[in-house]
Order: C-alpha cells, then sequence, then structure tokens
C-alpha cells in the first residue's frame, strides 16, 4: 500500500511540475527578448490615417509579395455581410465594406472629400448634388456599374430601418438618374455631414440584379478591389483579389479575416506563424509581442471611443452637481488606468468628453482636478446619506475600472456596490425613458466626424445611457449640421462641450491603446481611430 | 419494438413545447434585447422604436411565442434576427463540425476508457487502479478550457506538431478532438471500472472461470456483456452534450461547431436563433437516448426477451 501511495505521489507531483512548466514557461527560445513587464522600446510605426491614399508600398522592384494573408480580427464578430442589416454595426464588418465596396467620395480628412465611384461632384446650396459618375466600372458580377445602382442602393438603405446605413442616406430626399453616370440627389434640408455619411463603409454601392437575383447573398457583390470567396457567419471570411478592379489593384491575392474567441489562442497562433496579423491582443501579452522587434512589427492605434463613468441624470442622488463633481474630484485617473490598461493606457487629461481624434475637439476646458478634501465638501452638499450606489459594468477593463473607483470612491466615505453584467444587459439597464442605472463604466462610441456627438447627448439616442436631456444642447445639435460655415460650426461644437464640462453627466477617464501585431514584412493597413480599418492593399513581404 | 420507438419520438412533441418555451421566457426575462446589440453611433430614437416593432418587443411574449411556434409546427425554425439568414442552414452547415468532434471524441474516448476502466477494475486496490482512479479523478476535475489551453501549448506552442486553432484541414481537427475525448475518457473510464467491479465477483463469473474458460473469454463475453448498460448510458449522455455542442473547448480552439454558435446567438440576444438551435441540439439529444435505449436490447438478452415476450403476449391475446 505504501508503495502504491509513494507511486501516486510521483506521478502527481510529475503532473503538477509538467502543468505548472507548461503555463509558465517560454518557447525554448527562438523568440528573443520577451521579457513580460519589460517595458516598450521598440519604435513602432502609429498608424496614419489616410484614407483612400494606400500607403506606399516599397519602392523595389525585386520586392515580393506573399500571395495569402491570415488575419485574426479584434474581438467583434462578422456575423453578416451586408450593410442594410443592424448586425452589420460591427468593426471588421466594416473592414470587409471597405473591402469589397466602393463609395462615392472617400474622406480625405478635416472635411476633404476625394473621388470616389463619382468624379466629380457640384452643389449650389449644399441641398442638390450633382454627381459626375465614374463609366469603367463593374461589379463582381460582370454588371456594369450607373447611377441607377446608387438609386437602388439608396432605397435599400431607407427601408433598412434600424441599420447604420439607414442614417447615412436619411436625408436624401430625391435621386434621380440624369444619364447613367449623372445622378442628382436633393437633400431634404442642408446638412453638412452628408459627405461624411456617404463616405462611410457602409455606404458603399450594391448592385441591384445581384441581389434581386441572390437576396440571402446579393450584397456580397459590390465593385471593390477585393471580392469575396466564403463567409461563415462569426468565424471567417474568406475574399479573393478582384483583377478587373478599375483602381490600384491590390497587392496580395487571397486574404482570410478570422474571428478567434479565446486570447490565449490568439497569441499562440500568432507566435506559431498560423497568423499573419493578430488585432486586440491580451494587454497583457503585448509588450511580450512588441519587445520582439525581430519578429514582429506592432501598429499601435487608439479608438477615438471614450471610456467613461456615467451617471444617471434622472435619478436623485446621481443626478445631482454636487454629487457628481464629488466623484469626479475623488477620482485619480491614473490609477485607474495602469490598473485597466497597463502600459496601455493614456489618461485623460481634458475636461471634454469628446472623441479622440474627432473633429472639433475642444482642448482648453480644464480637467475637473483630483482633490480628495474637495471632494469631500462637493459630497457633503450633496443629497447622499450613506446610500449605497451602484456602478454598473459589463467588460472586463470596466470592472477593473469599477473596482479601483470603488476603493478611491470608499476613502471619501462614498460606499458603492458594483454590478456586472453583459453588454446588451447594460444597453437595456441604461435605456433612455427606463434607466435603471446610477452610475456605470461603460464606453461612449464616437466616429471621427463631429456628428456622433449627438447620439451621447440627444434625448432618445442609442448611446445617451445617462438620460441626458438640456434643451440648449438639443437644440444646438439640431442646428448643428445646417452649419455651412466651417468656423461657424466649429465654434458652435466648442460652446456645446463647453456647456456640457459645466453640468457633466459624463466624466472621461483614459483612452485604451490596442495594438495590431504583424509578423514581419506586413504594411499597407489604415488603421483610423474610428475603427474602420482599411486593409485593402494590405501586403506582406517574402523574401 | 416499433411501438415503443414512435411513442418516444411522439414524446419529442412536448419535450419541444417544453424547451422552446424555457428559452423563450429565458431570452425574455434575461436583461437587454437585441436591440441592445445592434445599436451603433448612428443609431437614433426613432431606429429604436422601429426595431422593437420589427422584432415584435413591443408585444408580449405569449404573442411572439405562438408566432414562432405557429411557423415552427409547419417545420420552419425561421430566420436569425441578427442575419435575416435561416436557423436551419445555420445549423446544418456547423453540425457536421459538431458531429465530427463528437464522434471522434467518442472514439478517443472510448477506445481509452473502455480497457482502461475493466483493467482498473481486474486489478482492484493495486497500482494501476489506483493511478487510473487518480487520472480519471483528475481528468474530470480539470476544467475543459484549462486541459484545452494546456494541449494547445505543448503540441502547438512546443512541439508545433499541430495548429493552435481554426478550421484548417485534419491538422486542426486533432486537438479538440484529443481534449474532447479525454474528458469524455474521465467520465467513462470510472464508470466501466464501477461496472466490471460489480459483476467481477459474480457467482456466475467464478463458474465460468471453476468451468475453465479462459480469462479472457470471461471478461469480455461474460463480464463486459453484463456492464454494458451503464457504460452505453454514460458514453450516451456524454455525446448527446457534445452534440449540442462544447462552446469552451469550440471556443479556445477556434472550432466553427454548434455550440459556438449557440452562445454567440444567446450573446446577441437572438431569440429565434437560439431557440432553433437548442431545440435542434434536444432533438438530437432525445434521438439519442433513443438509440441507446435500443442498444440495450442488443447488449442485453433479457431487455430483448422482454420486448419479444410483449409481443408474444400480444398475439396470443389476439
Amino acid at each position: 500500500m505504501k508503495k502504491a501511495i509513494r507511486t501516486l505521489c510521483l506521478i502527481m507531483s510529475i503532473t503538477m511540475l509538467l502543468t505548472i512548466l507548461a503555463s509558465c514557461g517560454q518557447k525554448a527560445s527562438e523568440k528573443p527578448g520577451t521579457e513580460t513587464g519589460t517595458p516598450s522600446t521598440s519604435s513602432a510605426p502609429s498608424a496614419t490615417p489616410t484614407p483612400n491614399t494606400p500607403p506606399p508600398p516599397p519602392d523595389d522592384e525585386n520586392v515580393k509579395y506573399a500571395e495569402e494573408l491570415d488575419v485574426i480580427i479584434d474581438n467583434n464578430k462578422i456575423a453578416v455581410i451586408n450593410p442594410f442589416l443592424s448586425a452589420s454595426n460591427t468593426s471588421p464588418t466594416t473592414w470587409v465594406f471597405n473591402m469589397i465596396y466602393d463609395k462615392l467620395v472617400y474622406g480625405l480628412g478635416e472635411g476633404e472629400y476625394g473621388p470616389g465611384l463619382a468624379t466629380s461632384w457640384d452643389t449650389e446650396d449644399y441641398k442638390t448634388f450633382i454627381f459626375k459618375l465614374r463609366d469603367d466600372v463593374y461589379f463582381h458580377n460582370g454588371e456594369h456599374f450607373t447611377a441607377d445602382d446608387v438609386i437602388y442602393t439608396i432605397e435599400q438603405a431607407r427601408a433598412a430601418e434600424g441599420a447604420p446605413v439607414h442614417d447615412r442616406w436619411a436625408d436624401v430626399e430625391t435621386a434621380t438618374a440624369v444619364d447613367p453616370y449623372t445622378l442628382e440627389i436633393v437633400l431634404k434640408t442642408v446638412n453638412v455631414d452628408f459627405f461624411y455619411n456617404i463616405s462611410q463603409p457602409q455606404s458603399g454601392i450594391v448592385n441591384e440584379k445581384a441581389m434581386t437575383e441572390d437576396p440571402e447573398n446579393g450584397t456580397w457583390i459590390g465593385t471593390g478591389c477585393w471580392k469575396m470567396a466564403d463567409f461563415a457567419p462569426n468565424d471567417y471570411v474568406k475574399l479573393v483579389r478582384n483583377d478587373d478592379y478599375w483602381g490600384d489593384k491590390a497587392l496580395t491575392q487571397r486574404i482570410t479575416l478570422r474571428y478567434v474567441p479565446e486570447m490565449s489562442t490568439k497569441l499562440m497562433q500568432l507566435q506559431n506563424g498560423e497568423t499573419d496579423v493578430c488585432f486586440s491582443l491580451d494587454p497583457v501579452d503585448m509588450p511580450m509581442i512588441e519587445a520582439d522587434t525581430e519578429n514582429y512589427t506592432c501598429y499601435k492605434y487608439t479608438y477615438n471611443n471614450i471610456d467613461l463613468i456615467g451617471f444617471n441624470m434622472e435619478d436623485p442622488i446621481v443626478g445631482d452637481w454636487n454629487f457628481r463633481m464629488a466623484v469626479m474630484s475623488a477620482l485619480d485617473l491614473e490609477e485607474i488606468t495602469i490598473a485597466s490598461c497597463g502600459d496601455y493606457g493614456i489618461v485623460e487629461t481634458e475636461g471634454t468628453v469628446y472623441g479622440y481624434e474627432t473633429e472639433f475637439r475642444n482642448h482648453d476646458i480644464p480637467k475637473v482636478p483630483y482633490d480628495v478634501e474637495k471632494a469631500k465638501e462637493y459630497l457633503a452638499a450633496s443629497p447622499y446619506n450613506g446610500e449605497e450606489i451602484e456602478i454598473a459594468c459589463a467588460i472586463a477593463t470596466y470592472i477593473i475600472s469599477a473596482e479601483v473607483i470603488q476603493e478611491q470612491l470608499a476613502k471619501i466615505g462614498l460606499k458603492t456596490v458594483i454590478k456586472q453584467m453583459d453588454p446588451p444587459s447594460m444597453g437595456a439597464y441604461c435605456a433612455y425613458g427606463d434607466n435603471k442605472s446610477q452610475m456605470f463604466v461603460h464606453v461612449g462610441p464616437q466616429t471621427l466626424s463631429a456628428a456622433s456627438y449627438r447620439n451621447l447627448y440627444y434625448p432618445g439616442a442609442g448611446y445617451n445611457r445617462v438620460s441626458y436631456n438640456n434643451p440648449v444642447i438639443t437644440e444646438m445639435l439640431d442646428r448643428a449640421p445646417t452649419l455651412t460655415d466651417l468656423e461657424e460650426r466649429k465654434a458652435l461644437y466648442m460652446e456645446m462641450q463647453e456647456i456640457i464640462a459645466q453640468d457633466p453627466p459624463y466624466f472621461s477617464m483614459y483612452w485604451l491603446q490596442h495594438m495590431a501585431a504583424c509578423v514581419k514584412g506586413v504594411g499597407g493597413m489604415v488603421l483610423s481611430a474610428d475603427s474602420y480599418f482599411d486593409l485593402r492593399y494590405i501586403y506582406k513581404i517574402i523574401d | 419494438m416499433l411501438r415503443y420507438v414512435l411513442k418516444r419520438i411522439l414524446w419529442l412533441i412536448p419535450v419541444i413545447i417544453c424547451v422552446s418555451f424555457i428559452v423563450f421566457a429565458l431570452m425574455d426575462l434575461a436583461p437587454g434585447t437585441i436591440i441592445d446589440a445592434m445599436i451603433s453611433e448612428a443609431t437614433t430614437a426613432e431606429d429604436i422604436a422601429a426595431l422593437r416593432a420589427k422584432y415584435d418587443l413591443d408585444k408580449p411574449l405569449i404573442y411572439r411565442y405562438g408566432k414562432y411556434m405557429f411557423r415552427l409546427a409547419q417545420g420552419d425554425l425561421g430566420l436569425s434576427d441578427v442575419s435575416q439568414t435561416s436557423v436551419w442552414d445555420k445549423y446544418i452547415t456547423r453540425l457536421p463540425n459538431t458531429l465530427l468532434l463528437s464522434l471522434a471524441a467518442l472514439v478517443i474516448g472510448s477506445a481509452i476508457s473502455i480497457p482502461m476502466g475493466i483493467n482498473a477494475a481486474r486489478h482492484a486496490g493495486k497500482i494501476t487502479d489506483t493511478a487510473t482512479t487518480t487520472f480519471t479523478l483528475i481528468g474530470m476535475s480539470m476544467p475543459s478550457f484549462w486541459l484545452a489551453l494546456l494541449l494547445i501549448l505543448l503540441f502547438s506552442y512546443y512541439l508545433g506538431w499541430v495548429p493552435a486553432g481554426g478550421n484548417k484541414g485534419f491538422s486542426a481537427f486533432i486537438l479538440p478532438a484529443v481534449c474532447s475525448g479525454l474528458l469524455l475518457m474521465a467520465n467513462s473510464t470510472r464508470q466501466t471500472r464501477s461496472s466490471m467491479l460489480e459483476v467481477l465477483n459474480s457467482d456466475y463469473l467464478r463458474t465460468a472461470r471453476a468451468k475453465g474458460v479462459p480469462e479472457k473469454v470471461v471478461i469480455r463475453k461474460h463480464a463486459l456483456g453484463n456492464a454494458w448498460i451503464p457504460i452505453l448510458t454514460t458514453i450516451g449522455s456524454s455525446l448527446g452534450v457534445s452534440l449540442a455542442g462544447s462552446a469552451v473547448i469550440e471556443s479556445v480552439f477556434a472550432w466553427p461547431g454548434v455550440g459556438r454558435a449557440t452562445v454567440d446567438a444567446v450573446l446577441a440576444r437572438d431569440v429565434t436563433e437560439t431557440c432553433g438551435m437548442i431545440i435542434m441540439s434536444t432533438i438530437i439529444y432525445v434521438l439519442l437516448q433513443l438509440i441507446v435505449d435500443l442498444m440495450y436490447a442488443f447488449v442485453d438478452p433479457r431487455i430483448r426477451a422482454q420486448y419479444t415476450n410483449r409481443k408474444k403476449k400480444r398475439r396470443s391475446a389476439v
């Protein structure tokens, strides 16, 4: 019996040892310099948003490109390849749209637009636009592109209530084909955001014949420089190069975009060479990959989306100005950022709650300073009476933030309880008109256009999770799209940010940096802050 | 026998009604709706109202359930709320992957667990038995995601023999199959061992041995023959569960199976797809249990005799 016990102990010890070795060890170092926790020393090229301009490949005729690329997408899935469905709202879905569709115009930044399927356009009153269209464009099914396809796309978009594309074309009153390559669009009212809207990935032009013949997969047919080859919802998308493309052809022949749910699997697939690009690695793994400059090139990017604390303005305690100021004064954002993002967080230093790279950001609004004594004074002046205040949160990073916030608020005598839920539950919990929350830590999505500001503050808007309803701001938000003068418009947004900063329903905390980890030789991606990445001209140089 | 099979199949109807209602009610009780998973920066209050009307969320649960059941009664699992594509098509696309994984797990699991369980029972109390029991205990206690990650680490990262995930050919299939097989093995080894232990000391085996029947025949024919029923039950249940899709294993290995699709549907609050996937998994589970029941008759002459006797009784009554 003793012998048996000894043998058993030996087996268990070996098993445990193997387990520990397997989980703690690193692969025999073909991967040098990967000490975890080492601060990043690599000079990772940052993503420059240069829409519609493929980053130039190396100026060398002898350069050879890989025929096939494998890309692990970020933590969102591709559920549909159909811009007319609401589920097309995820970031990687827009990457596919960028690849398979062309838009009438492309954004060039700072309110400028360049030609796409439209070669030129003209307007006298910002209400009626005449677009001249390209006459040398063919859809992937061989159909010739004409103005009728644009009109069909607009009709489909207007019928697609709830889909992002619906609002992109919602301002169109009429769309008429003057001739096959001339299109007249009349808007309901003047809307300076119209060009921004139609330059978005969801606004790609589809083909009527393809949609009629195959209602389920007709939306796979576009005019873009990539063609759909295969699609498994929530799993992968396979694309092949469109060799008949009217513009610059892609440098790669085939590409697979895959969704991998498990972070560790993502990392190991990258390290094993099973993939060429891996988006949104776990922040814990990022320093290790970034330090390994011999094997990987890392492109860092920051989303426009605001990582914020929200206060339900209808709640009798949380809705009180003194209470909100007490919370804001009590928070040490540096500590929250380090705990939540490690080395990959940028602490918010400004007082506006606005997209990171959204146009017209007001940089002159001061942040509420960290001052525990002042926070206590604010709290004493608020209706707070020792109750437990709830902090709702949904995703892992925000749960960590909420835990740090809870500790910091305890220092001023504010008791809180954390309520965890999944993202859809969070949406329902903080819904406008039926807001059950008190405080929450969540995301405030923003695009590069100032128009997206509306969705955080306009009554009833999808992301107005604080039930904010300020008639002055509502009127200004309504007025903003009608201002054709750029300076006037900019001044209006600046003023709105100042007014809201006096009445802060949100508190911006930090910006989480993300990373696209690529094997050596990969380039050509445009990683813009709105998450609508352009992978059309992605390449991998091979020896 | 046929009557019994028909009766069991007919029982599927109330089971489906109950399951679908429970799924519908649970999805309704869960906070959040499909609209909350669809909101983007462009969604307006009007869009939200239009979506609520589109998905009948402005109507009571019973209306939505009735509408769903009316369609289901016509054999239509409906269109996914998210992708507007056929739920049946989605299920059928994913099923082969899950089926492949489950069958491989069954083969791997049974091939190891049955001989191992028999061996442990034959050497009960000895080192082989203790080692087997400990091994299976570790297997049962180890969370599936942990085992999966360890396998990836060892065979994919360190040794580089197989890919860490995805659905790219046979090599990508090995790790998820082995992982599922090992998990199934742990359970069925313990069941095989205990079933064999019960019969190994029976009088009829002692008699067989006394009559000079070779030990191999005693084990294979006489002992195992009587121990089959609990083993089949365990393997059947485990297979049924894995046919419903192991969301954890499928997620870790990025394997596009039914389990992952069901979890995705739940997270997206896609009631139609969730209900469709779960109903299909229920049907498969019930049918599998029926097959297991029928196999009892195949492996156990006493049960076979019961069916035959009933048939004879009915004939004589006529």
